[in-house]
């Protein structure tokens, strides 16, 4: 898998795994604000 | 000098602008209807208007022109800089929105005032600090505006700023944060397209992505690492500091935080951080790996760059003037340049005039002034800021570069630790809040210094400076009086988010 992403990116497999993790995780946050917000009552 | 299609378009833009000014101007009626839009911004302004303001002109030649210096190691700007919308819309939108609701806050340091009730010096100290940073960062807008319109049309640079001045003043002083609102919406609209559409050409041109990353691996392998060693610019430690800068400082600058005292109705703030942070982040990355691009364009000898201190930052017209051989599609990139730099420039000038009219002249100066008086002083600020900066732009300071990082370090250790500690910590006091701020601003012009002039610091300058304004917000406020009971009720301080 890791050998695919550097195939495929021409990256090191850490650079690829860190940044897109990063990515990922904030997204990830970001949505679980969106389901947990409903605005003022 | 350009053909008659460039001119043509940069034309009808600039039209385009001025038009939505003079729509918009039909809608001011008073004071907060110019300062904060009526309170009517609906879920895609106000999304777009928070993109269009943290996007800077500086920060788009900036963005590609770092990518190409030093490599993956910089990517994390791509990641810190879209979360800063998030970041303003979570940890101070929801709240600031929900007390305004009550209050009627027009400007952020209406909130600072009450809630540390300090009606005079701690207004007068945020407002003065944040019309410095503010007119600093519209020296670097203007420079960056009158840079696109000599490339384009090879034209002086006092001509460039005039006609740059001229639009941007004309459209924000008649139609206030309408105008300004409505034409961030266009301007990222163009953005987002423009750098969708055109990146891409640029990185394939370059031979592909996956080509640009193992040409750069071959060149350098720490330029495709994701941080770098030791000794070096962006190490995980000075990393940590840059996000801390970049997430907060750009959250907090008065600027972007108004902007969400605008808002319609606080169910917007439930998908707007995920949809800032998505949209901003597409543009954002592309505009960097079209930087690592010109390092394979660069050496592999299909333009040359100026021989100017930061020639980095052409790399991306110079990739453009390579990849789309066709002058008329230049000007397309010109305008995509001109919007990102506008939509950050009308944005400052009009927390310039808030700031004055509303918290020194309104707030301290003139209590009893009438709502017409306040509404012409804000658009004589906001003429008086472009004259300013348009004056200080013709021959800009040597330092540009380094007062426009120091601008978003102030901001950083000036207001972010009395904005957090007011919002989030029923102990925070007036005192302690204007020593913090004060120990900030005053820590981070010597830091900056010290960094500037006589050595390299592990981590970024505005990280000492703000732990000090946070040590000094704590042991003050310890050991003076709290602020009353009642107040903290209105402000709706304490360690939540969500107010029901």
């Amino acid at each position: 898998m890791a050998q695919c992403f550097m195939n495929m990116f021409g990256l090191p497999t850490e650079t690829i795994v860190i940044v897109g993790g990063a990515v990922l995780f904030f997204t990830v946050l970001l949505v679980f604000w969106g389901l947990y917000y409903r605005g003022e009552e | 000098m350009a053909d008659i299609a460039t001119i043509g378009i940069v034309a009808v833009y600039c039209l385009a602008m001025i038009g939505i000014g003079g729509w918009a101007s039909k809608k001011i009626k008073n004071t907060e209807d110019y300062l904060v839009a009526g309170r009517s911004l609906g879920f895609w302004v106000f999304v777009l208007l928070m993109i269009g303001t943290v996007c800077s002109g500086m920060s788009l030649l900036g963005v590609s022109g770092l990518g190409f210096k030093f490599g993956w190691p910089t990517i994390w700007e791509q990641i810190f800089v879209p979360l800063s919308i998030a970041f303003c819309i979570i940890f101070f939108g929801v709240k600031l929105h929900a007390i305004t609701r009550h209050t009627g806050y027009i400007t952020v340091q209406d909130y600072l005032a009450h809630r540390y009730e300090s009606p005079t010096a701690l207004r007068t100290l945020s407002a003065v600090a944040g019309i410095i940073v503010s007119l600093i960062y519209l020296v670097g807008q203007y420079t960056a505006i009158s840079i696109v319109l000599m490339w384009l049309f090879e034209i002086p640079l006092w001509l460039a700023l005039i006609i740059a001045t001229l639009v941007v003043t004309i459209y924000t002083t008649i139609g206030g944060l309408y105008a300004v609102a409505w034409a961030a919406l266009i301007q990222s609209l163009i953005l987002i397209l423009g750098v969708v559409i055109m990146a891409p050409i640029i990185i394939f041109y370059a031979g592909g992505f996956t080509h640009v990353n193992e040409f750069m691996a071959s060149v350098n392998p720490s330029l495709v690492q994701p941080w770098m060693s030791e000794g070096m610019v962006f190490t995980p430690a000075y990393l940590v500091s840059f996000g801390v800068l970049l997430v907060i400082g750009l959250a907090c600058a008065p600027h972007v935080i108004n902007n969400v005292l605008a808002v319609k109705d606080a169910r917007m703030f439930t998908w707007a951080p995920l949809l800032g942070f998505l949209i901003y982040g597409v543009v954002m990355f592309l505009l960097k790996f079209a930087g690592f691009a010109g390092i394979v364009l660069v050496k592999e000898g299909i333009f040359t760059l100026p021989n100017v201190p930061n020639a980095q930052d052409f790399v991306i017209l110079y990739g453009i003037q390579n990849a789309i051989p066709h002058v008329a599609l230049w000007s397309i990139f010109a305008v995509i340049v001109l919007a990102a730099v506008m939509s950050t420039t009308d944005r400052l000038m009009l927390t310039i005039g808030a700031m004055f009219s509303w918290d020194i002249y309104k707030k301290i100066i003139n209590p009893n002034a009438p709502d017409k008086k306040v509404l012409l002083i804000s658009k004589l600020i906001v003429i008086l800021s472009a004259l300013v900066t348009m004056i200080i732009a013709l021959n800009p300071p040597e330092m540009l570069a380094f007062l426009i990082w120091m601008g978003i370090g102030v901001m950083l250790s000036t207001f972010a630790v009395p904005l957090l500690a007011g919002l989030y910590w029923r102990r925070a006091t007036r005192m302690g809040a204007i020593v913090s701020m004060a120990s900030g601003l005053i820590a981070a012009g010597i830091f900056g210094a010290y960094y500037q002039y006589v050595a390299q610091l592990p981590l970024h300058f505005s990280f000492y400076a703000v732990l000090l304004s946070c040590c000094a917000m704590i042991v003050v406020s310890l050991c003076t009086k709290p602020t009353s009971e009642h107040v903290l009720d209105e402000t709706k301080t304490g360690w939540y988010i969500h107010c029901k």
